[in-house]
């Protein structure tokens, strides 16, 4: 008989495959007893969990999290073919992809093709610890408060306060910007370059910012109608010894 | 040479072992010692708050103990002091990331580049507290003078000795001598009675510490602050040098008072 739970290796994480044809709790049973079973081979393990069709709410995810971590594996991310799933993933600030090649966000790239022009959007606060990774674009509806980080491969999209670390073309786009309502991350990395914000007196406003010649620059939004008058844009102040 | 690895710590939560790490990292910084701490705090990191070096992080300790980055990428230089270092603790992570061993391995590499190695603690007994004391030399236990921090003082004692990284000494913090006066706090020696292990330092309650943290400027860096001469005080206790304990007892407030307290700094 073969194994209901496949097992692949995909770079350093391990693919694991749901049990097709059998309810929720039997496949999270097989799972979890597979794990069990298997020794140290799970121990400190990141899992790609493929979920197939299995139609999830957030709870019965982040317990299965839960139950995962306490057996020393982390679930990094999931597949599944059932929308709700991958939404209830997202809130939970899983993966809904294969990872990337490299799972440290600093890589230099000199190929820029985005796997999939595609963008993930989250109706929600991302709080401290939470990250949220994607090979596209970040859309979010809410806050990120410090010691958050959301990290794209494409563009990222604050309708809220952007407090946290944010990476844009983490794969090393340098054409990827990053907007929001109140710009003021702890860190703002554009591909491999690295800024701080700049201490500001003034309110917040929506402002966009990218890599102009050498430099970050923070541009304020203004209607595209408006009667043209410079941009003004603020100076972001780099962390030199860490760009490369 | 070979550094000290010395882990702050003490079961109960807030009762600032990150405060009093930031506080004797500048403090030992400013006595040209060259100094490292390393927050162990995975998942809910603030010493790089408190000392403020927030906005500077790329890669932490996770990273180092993973092997995705050089122990040295992670080290964060505090500009204002001349030999003084963060690695911070991974904030989308858990406990289970590091294990007691990676730590020995760590603090090894560590030890012939520095004089001190300052290791903050989670809150708790469990995984956290193990890997912060498993490449300690000294344990440091922070307690304040109420019954139920003094209790977990006790029990963390007692898991120091077990590991064989004892004894520990005290930090008592947040002591209100107007409040031990009244016979309304546990006194100084009323907390030495049930833990039996030395004193190194009494930090008084002082409204400039939590400022100094909210700002990331701890206030062992201001000269004047009296609570920073405690922190600097215990600093030079690490050294070796016998240094008497500042007497908040008798706060005095006339003109000679005010005289007698000078003399009695230090």
């Amino acid at each position: 008989m073969t194994d209901p739970i496949e097992i692949k290796g995909i770079g350093t994480d391990l693919l694991v495959s749901m049990p097709e044809n059998e309810t929720w709790e039997t496949a999270n049973q097989l799972l979890i007893d597979k794990i069990r079973t298997s020794g140290a081979f799970f121990k400190g393990a990141n899992v790609v969990l493929q979920l197939r069709a299995y139609p999830l709410q957030s709870a019965e995810l982040g317990k299965l999290r839960d139950q995962l971590s306490e057996l020393g594996v982390r679930l990094k991310s999931i597949l599944s073919d059932n929308p709700q799933t991958r939404t209830a993933a997202q809130a939970l600030a899983l993966g809904i992809d294969l990872p990337s090649r490299s799972s440290t966000p600093l890589v230099e790239s000199f190929d820029i093709n985005l796997q999939s022009e595609s963008a993930i959007f989250l109706r929600q606060t991302l709080r401290s610890g939470h990250t949220v990774q994607h090979d596209g674009h970040i859309i979010i509806f809410g806050d990120v408060n410090p010691g958050a980080e959301v990290i794209a491969n494409g563009n990222v999209i604050v309708w809220g306060r952007l407090l946290g670390m944010v990476h844009a073309g983490a794969n090393g786009d340098v054409s990827a910007l990053v907007s929001a309502l109140d710009l003021s991350p702890t860190q703002l990395r554009i591909a491999d370059r690295i800024a701080t914000t700049p201490h500001r007196t003034l309110s917040p406003e929506p402002e966009t910012a990218l890599i102009k010649g050498a430099e970050i620059v923070a541009e304020r939004w203004h209607p595209a109608n408006a009667p043209a008058k410079p941009v003004k844009s603020s100076k972001w102040k780099f962390l030199p010894f860490l760009n490369r | 040479m070979s550094a000290t690895v010395i882990t702050i710590t003490s079961g109960k939560g807030g009762v600032g072992k990150t405060t009093t790490t930031a506080n004797l990292g500048v403090a030992l910084a400013q006595l040209n010692k060259r100094v490292v701490c390393i927050d162990v705090d995975i998942g809910l990191r603030n010493l790089d708050v408190v000392m403020g070096l927030e906005n500077r992080i790329v890669y932490d300790l996770v990273h180092v103990i993973e092997g995705q980055c050089r122990l040295r990428q992670a080290m964060i230089k505090d500009k204002r002091m001349p030999e003084l270092y963060l690695i911070p603790a991974a904030q989308t992570r858990d406990k289970s990331a590091v294990s007691p061993s990676d730590m020995v391995r760590l603090t090894d590499e560590l030890r012939p580049d520095f004089d001190f190695v300052l290791i903050d603690s989670p809150a708790g007994i469990e995984r956290g507290f193990r890997n912060a004391i498993a490449g300690a030399d000294k344990v440091l236990v922070v307690t304040n003078p109420e019954v139920s921090a003094v209790r977990d003082a006790d029990r963390i004692i007692g898991l120091v000795e077990a590991e064989r990284k004892g004894p520990a000494q005290l930090i008592l913090n947040r002591m209100r001598p107007a409040m031990v006066d009244r016979g309304d706090m546990l006194s100084t020696d009323d907390v030495l009675d049930v833990l039996a292990i030395d004193l190194i330092g009494i930090v008084p309650e002082d409204e400039s510490i939590l400022v100094g943290s909210n700002r990331g400027n701890p206030v062992a860096m201001d000269e004047k602050s009296l609570a920073g001469q405690a922190y600097r005080n215990i600093a030079m206790r690490l050294t070796g040098k016998d240094i008497p304990f500042i007497d908040f007892s008798k706060p005095r407030n006339g003109f000679l008072g005010k005289i007698a307290n000078i003399f009695k700094r230090g």
